[in-house]
């Protein structure tokens, strides 16, 4: 469109703006924007609302019902805690929960480990570094449904690689059929894939620390390990906030690996809750409990984090006082 | 100045909207029941043209896709009646989580879908599948096995049309017992006893290859087991749990010692069908118990080591009883209660379960066929050694009756899965497997 062109709208709008506005009028129009605001936020907010609030809050009043399900849907018919105690009677539930706390705390606290101690031999590096970060990124890349299929084929009991290892160091073991093994087989595959991911995170907060302060500590006389501990460490909390909190979100709801490695198996040792509510939800059809899991799932979840960043808060207040 | 809230609109438009968009979506949940849902539609094939969907995973154990020939045929004879194929997943669970949403948000399609025979009680007490046998002559069913019929039905209505009979299989090395001089063991037995020689003898690493994974499939074949020791996952009534009697004992103590001495091999814990299929194509396993698509991977040399040297035969009894129980498989075609084109679908299921169309799904994709007469027909049974091996097959359903069935199941295999991986003792497990049944019977478990 060129300057020339006829252009109403245009052509009024900094004739109305040069005219001095009585009072009232001033209000309509700040009204009319207000208003404006809303029709061009409402889109928006419908779709907020329509693909989380409301299933939110469905699965919430879900999970207080008798779902019936017939020809015509299905009808909620409550208030209810029948589903809460099938979930608290439940020694699947019970496992599962165990499971997933377990290979959240483990797989977290490892690829944090993991990721810091990578994390800060990429920052000493002054060669490759961009390959190397590339590199480390492939497992992080990689679809987990493709790598846990890899990792079940190269378990596998009769062909898989790893296990021809341990049956040539005389370990008989069935890896993915045995609780211990197969549980430690999933985290081992969850903390190859995501470690890279912290160590991205944190290098990238490493990056941010000033080199003085590591100068300035060693004229002071202060050897690497308490550089680490005094200097770099605290620095770092805010992003390791960042990292556990993602981590833990996402370690939480776990459900391709197990998914794909060992379908939840032996028995039901390595079920998480995200794969039980599923089976509970869509192959037992049993959508009370179903929105159950996932509702105490999602508040669980959701104190974690709470308690991870008041943690870390707390931490970081340490540091500036 | 002016304080910006006071131009706030009203706070409570869009809750409200949101509370109107639950209280419709809760209405429309809560409409009136129909018991015919389908009432008002013909039952006959209408003039006007119509396009019904069916939604099938490829089917058929060998050769050409059986969809895409029967939809082909079957639109030659019916002019009238387009079939538009929607291809379903594989995956068993994933296939039904999709329908079932789809279904229970009433959407009108797939007019028909395929689904595992265990589903049909689940899939009837959820309003996802109708009663067709309301809609069909009343002898309709008298063709087929009554263990189909059973595996189909749920509370005196029959809700699945027996599309194709899948069933458990020995498969064996005729090679290597013609070697030995062997005879095709039809007892579990004489499998132990074969599988000792063998290995013994430096020929095969192990004896049977089986399903043993914490999945549906350990399910079914601990049913057989069972039913071939004299006894059942539930009682005759399939009202209480069976699965602590001395039977299931004695068959699952049986399962643990294939393994305890080496004739399964070691990681049948975590085998489902292609691993059970690989250790037996690899020449590693003797024996292999799968069903019936088993066979033409086996004689494949593309993917078998073994090709040329593949028996089978029906599934084994246990010495004292003559029970040679396989678990029903196979699909059956539901069809969706809120199809708009109940004439059409109608005349989709009946020609496809039609004693012409069974004998070509036979012949062309090696499919079992469900009818009785279909599949015992001598010419039949020289399509293939897997047909042929079928009728001596007897058919035990598993306790699919209940709506609960994916509950009674995991109770189930997850319980003897333990066994098998060696983390529980036999009589644990199962008493541990019988509460779980019982719970899951009450409709108390997840």
């Amino acid at each position: 469109m060129t300057a020339h062109t006829q252009d109403p709208a245009r052509d009024t709008a900094p004739e109305r703006a040069r005219t001095p506005r009585p009072a009232p009028r001033a209000g309509r129009a700040h009204r009319a924007a207000t208003r404006t605001a809303w029709a061009y936020l409402t889109p928006t907010l419908v779709v907020v609302g329509a693909v989380t609030v409301f299933p939110v809050l469905f699965s919430l009043a879900m999970s207080f019902s008798h779902v019936d399900l017939s020809y015509s849907g299905f009808e909620l018919e409550g208030p209810t805690l029948d589903n809460y105690v099938a979930l608290l009677t439940s020694a699947r539930w019970y496992s599962a929960l165990a499971f997933t706390l377990f290979y959240t705390v483990v797989t977290v606290a490892v690829e944090l480990a993991l990721g810091t101690l990578i994390a800060l031999v990429l920052e000493r590096l002054t060669a490759g570094r961009g390959w190397l970060m590339a590199l480390l990124l492939v497992p992080w890349a990689m679809i987990t449904v493709v790598s846990a299929q890899l990792w079940a084929f190269m378990l596998n009991s009769s062909y898989g690689v790893i296990s021809w290892f341990f049956d040539l160091v005389g370990l008989e073991v069935v890896i993915l059929g045995e609780p211990a093994p197969a549980i430690a087989a999933v985290m081992i595959a969850d903390i190859w894939k995501t470690t890279p991911f912290v160590a991205i995170i944190v290098l990238a907060g490493l990056v941010t620390i000033p080199r003085e302060q590591y100068e300035a500590a060693s004229i002071d006389g202060a050897n690497a390990w308490h550089s680490f501990w005094r200097i770099t460490l605290p620095q770092l909390t805010s992003t390791l906030a960042i990292a556990v909190l993602f981590r833990t979100l996402q370690s939480f709801g776990v459900f391709d690996l197990p998914f794909v490695m060992t379908g939840g198996g032996p028995g039901t040792a390595t079920e998480p809750l995200a794969l039980l509510g599923w089976r509970v939800m869509f192959q037992s059809l049993n959508l009370g409990a179903g929105a159950a899991i996932a509702v105490t799932t999602g508040g669980i979840v959701l104190i974690m984090c709470l308690l991870a960043l008041k943690v870390f808060r707390a931490q970081v207040g340490e540091v500036r006082r | 100045m002016r304080s910006p809230r006071a131009d706030r609109p009203p706070r409570t438009g869009l809750p409200k909207a949101a509370l109107a968009l639950v209280v419709t979506t809760v209405l429309a949940g809560c409409a009136t029941d129909h018991d015919d849902p389908v009432a008002g539609q013909s039952t006959d094939v209408p003039d006007e043209p119509v396009t019904i969907t069916w939604q099938a995973a490829p089917f058929g154990n060998r050769g050409d896709d059986a969809r895409v020939w029967l939809v082909e045929e079957f639109e030659r004879l019916h002019p009238t009646i387009e079939v538009e194929v929607v291809s379903a997943p594989t995956n068993v669970d994933t296939n039904r989580a999709g329908l079932s949403t789809q279904i229970m948000g009433g959407s009108s399609t797939p007019d028909i879908y395929n689904g595992d025979v265990a589903w049909s009680a689940q899939m009837a007490d959820a309003g996802l599948a109708l009663p067709v046998d309301e809609y069909l002559p009343d002898d309709y069913f008298d063709g087929f096995d009554p263990a189909v019929v059973e595996a189909a039905s749920y509370e005196g209505r029959t809700y699945g049309i027996p599309l194709t009979l899948d069933q458990a299989f020995l498969y064996y090395r005729t090679d290597l017992l013609e070697e030995h001089g062997l005879e095709p063991p039809t007892t579990w037995e004489v499998v132990a006893e074969q599988s000792r020689l063998l290995i013994d003898e430096g020929e095969v690493d192990h004896g049977i290859a089986y399903q043993g994974a914490a999945y549906e499939g350990l399910t079914a074949v601990t049913n057989e087991f069972v039913a071939a020791a004299g006894g059942g996952i539930l009682d005759d009534a399939l009202e209480s749990p069976a699965i602590d009697d001395a039977p299931a004992h004695e068959a699952v103590e049986f399962m643990h010692g294939l393994g305890e001495e080496g004739l399964a091999p070691a990681g049948v814990s975590t085998f489902e069908e292609p691993e059970s299929l690989q250790s037996f194509t690899n020449g590693q396993s003797a024996f292999l118990r799968n069903w019936a698509y088993a066979h033409a991977t086996a004689e494949d040399p593309g993917m078998s080591e073994i090709a040329g040297d593949v028996g089978v035969t029906a599934m084994p009894a246990f010495e004292g009883q003559d029970t040679r129980a396989s678990s029903v498989g196979g699909w059956n075609v539901y069809m969706n209660p809120h199809t708009e084109n109940l004439g059409a679908s109608l005349a989709f299921l009946t020609w496809i379960t039609s004693p012409e169309i069974q004998a070509e799904m036979a012949e062309r994709s090696s499919t079992v066929p469900t009818l009785d007469s279909v599949r015992e027909s001598e010419e039949i049974r020289a399509l293939s050694p897997v047909i042929a091996a079928a009728p001596d097959n007897d058919l035990v359903s598993r306790p699919t009756s209940t709506p609960h069935y994916t509950q009674v199941s995991q109770a189930v295999f997850s319980n003897v899965n333990a066994v098998l991986s060696g983390t529980e003792e036999t009589g644990d497990a199962l008493g541990e497997a019988r509460g779980a049944v019982q719970s899951a019977l009450d409709g108390r478990s997840l």
